[in-house]
């Protein structure tokens, strides 16, 4: 009898163990993923509570620094996808094809609260896949040189200026430049700093309609040469023995780059850290122009949603003046809106040439975002590795890694 | 392995009521058994059959996983970065194994002394495997810094030209066996401690008296009567060796130029970068097959080089 009872003791603290793990969990309001530092999560935590308060809806935040597209994919594979998503358009695609968000157009047709043309035509365009729009924009991430003024005063080199050249960044170049302490200009490994030397020279990474290739192409390789020269011939880049493991980002802060090409992201922090004067510029002009990426990242809503009334209120919400204004002056993103880009929100502090980031737009084009978006980064980044740093000249380093992503293009199409 | 059988031994019948003795028991085993079977049958067993089917499956999470056969098998088989991964595996696992088994085995004889404060040095070498090994990468990215890095000014003094361990396609994989020698060597210089001191001090005595050198001592007893512990850490470094997976994602992501892509990481970068769960499964499946057909080699072997093994 003994035994009996501690059998069913066991039995029962196995079946309460079971089942508290099962119990489907309680619906409290929306669910609302986002990634973000967490100075952008107390910027956003303000404009919930406020969209609660106006509307009853409670809304529970589900932050996910690091891995964002990575870890939502795995919510879709295990059902509990957030009902509205903050996304970038380089994840939106692989999901957007996969039917995993809202078409919002119809949304949107039946809204006279929405009006497109609040936004910035190319976001919108960075935000639709196949001619369906997936995301109301928050902001347009795209890329401009900082500077540091101070360096250029001491070597008495005027600031760059819209319509600089090429020619020009080689022509100041030596000036602002004192080998083992002081660099001109940064260098990043990341394509996404290395492309617009790529696209402003007349290439590309892939085509156009994703089938192949080419950055073996003459204007690819002249892009990518006149960025692998500024650093192993020129010397005007630091190496990467020279930068140890700082980023450029610190080298720039600690006064150690006369320039860098870096994104609005980088604004609150050198705000609050940097204090010498600096500013923004353009990018400068090569054979095809000044052309920079236009990217964006905006709210989506699940395509599983059980509220989607309530989602899409949400994401009025947060697409709304009021709330990018709030984002915006932080000085974190460029809005996704022309009303607040053109607004003190955006242009009162410094960097007093703001404007630059909203005068590039014209010319910037979107990252191509094939499926195989993140295993041909990848590549990217580790295949040009020893050209960056001289071991291999760059003409014959991309001759493999365009064999293999066009390898990785056919397969995924 | 071996200790297995004697967790299972139940105590020979015991005197009692008249009742079957064994199904009391067995009923009694399968109950305790329960907790454990259910959590390794959910959690390892299902999931490892799972994977099986998806290997033959291509799937991003996203839809349903699609059937194609053996699709993913032969295109592994014939994907060049296949064999580039599979040779920096064994290499990794080569380096590491040997060096991980001298280093240790010398550590331990050095360890083995009645020296005062000896007990300080023995915690010291077991530091390093109670530590994380992200803390281990993040201290060791800076002595491999090629600028700043402590090993780099060393070689400096030698007057020896700096190196770019983690950055030169030739030099990451030795940093990485580095790294993770250092990491582990304390737990087998452990298991090596025991094994010497369960070694007879008779066997020395007698020897020394008939006049055998150190060296000989070494070679003719202690390393025989290792036999065992010997091959216990190589099993266990082997499979350690083949798993390794943090100190390539901390230090060097697989690169530069895939030189440090080994295949668990590869596995890794497929399914939850790439999202090719089942190209993925496919290749974890080939890596048990490797292991198993080692671990086979490994047993079959253990006749040859082991002289006395004494059943636990």
């Amino acid at each position: 009898m003994r035994h009996s009872g501690l059998i069913s003791l066991l039995v029962s603290w196995l079946v309460v163990a079971l089942v508290s793990g099962c119990s489907p969990e309680k619906s409290v309001g929306l669910t609302f993923s986002t990634w973000g530092s967490i100075d952008e999560i107390e910027i956003l935590k303000p404009i919930l509570e406020a969209f609660t308060r106006q509307s009853g809806i409670p809304v529970e935040l589900v932050h996910i620094p690091q891995e964002y597209a990575h870890k939502l994919r795995l919510m879709v594979a295990g059902q509990t996808i957030p009902d509205v998503m903050f996304i970038s358009n380089e994840a939106l695609p692989g999901f957007a094809e996969r039917g995993v968000f809202r078409d919002l157009g119809p949304l949107i047709a039946q809204d006279p609260a929405v009006r497109l043309a609040d936004y910035y035509q190319q976001v919108l365009a960075a935000m639709t896949w196949k001619g369906k729009l997936y995301g109301i924009p928050r902001d347009l991430s795209n890329l401009v040189v900082f500077y540091n003024k101070q360096i250029f005063a001491q070597a008495k080199v005027p600031y760059p200026r819209a319509g600089w050249t090429f020619a020009d960044l080689l022509r100041i170049a030596p000036r602002l430049t004192k080998p083992g302490e002081r660099w001109a200009i940064g260098f990043q490994p990341n394509p996404l700093v290395w492309t617009p030397y790529v696209w402003s020279f007349g290439g590309d990474i892939v085509a156009a309609d994703l089938s192949r290739c080419t950055l073996t192409e003459a204007p690819a390789l002249a892009g990518l040469r006149f960025y692998v020269d500024l650093r192993n011939k020129y010397h005007y880049a630091p190496s990467d023995e020279e930068a140890g493991n700082a980023r450029m980002t610190q080298l720039f802060a600690t006064g150690k780059l006369a320039m860098f090409v870096y994104g609005r992201w980088a604004v609150p922090n050198f705000r609050k850290k940097i204090t010498f004067p600096w500013d923004v510029a353009p990018f400068p002009r090569g054979p095809a122009g000044s052309i920079v990426d236009t990217d964006a990242s905006g709210w989506a809503i699940a395509a599983a949603s059980r509220r989607p009334a309530a989602a899409w209120q949400l994401v009025k919400f947060l697409g709304s003046r009021w709330s990018i204004e709030q984002f915006t002056k932080s000085g974190l993103i460029v809005p996704s809106r022309p009303d607040v880009a053109s607004s003190p929100a955006f242009l009162a502090n410094i960097p007093e040439h703001s404007h630059v980031f909203l005068d590039v737009i014209p010319q910037g084009r979107p990252t191509r975002v094939p499926v195989a978006y993140d295993e041909i980064t990848w590549e990217l980044i580790d295949e040009l590795g020893p050209a960056w740093t001289g071991e291999v000249p760059i003409e014959e380093a991309v001759l493999p890694l365009c064999k293999r992503i066009t390898a990785l293009l056919r397969e995924a199409s | 392995m071996a200790a297995g059988k004697a967790a299972f031994a139940v105590p020979v019948s015991t005197p009692g009521p008249k009742r079957h003795p064994l199904a009391g028991e067995a009923r009694w085993a399968w109950l305790l058994l329960l907790p454990a079977l259910l959590i390794i049958g959910l959690f390892s067993l299902l999931p490892t059959l799972g994977s099986f089917a998806i290997s033959f499956t291509s799937w991003d999470l996203l839809g349903p996983p699609r059937w194609i056969g053996l699709a993913n098998y032969t295109a592994l088989l014939a994907d060049p970065l296949f064999y580039k991964v599979v040779l920096n595996t064994l290499e990794f696992v080569a380096l590491y194994v040997i060096i991980d088994i001298v280093c240790a085995l010398g550590l331990a004889l050095a360890l083995n002394q009645q020296l005062r404060g000896i007990g300080l040095f023995r915690t010291a070498y077991f530091l390093p495997v109670v530590t994380s090994m992200v803390a281990v990468s993040i201290v060791w990215e800076w002595i491999y810094d090629p600028r700043y890095g402590a090993l780099n000014v060393i070689l400096g003094w030698c007057h020896l030209p700096a190196i770019h361990w983690l950055s030169d396609p030739h030099w990451a994989l030795p940093s990485l066996v580095i790294v993770s020698v250092w990491k582990s060597l304390g737990y087998n210089v452990v298991l090596f401690l025991a094994g010497l001191q369960a070694i007879p001090t008779e066997y020395h005595e007698a020897a020394a008296v008939d006049g055998a050198t150190g060296w000989l001592r070494f070679f003719r007893i202690t390393l025989p009567l290792l036999g065992p512990t010997l091959l216990l850490v190589g099993i266990l470094s082997t499979i350690r060796a083949f798993q390794t997976f943090d100190a390539v994602y901390m230090l060097t992501h697989g690169g530069p130029r895939r030189a440090t892509t080994v295949v668990v990481y590869w596995l890794f970068q497929n399914a939850f970068t790439y999202f090719k769960l089942g190209k993925a499964s496919a290749l974890a499946y080939l890596l048990f097959t490797v292991l198993l057909f080692l671990t086979w080699l490994q047993w079959t072997l253990r006749k040859r080089w082991i002289h006395q093994e004494q059943v636990s």
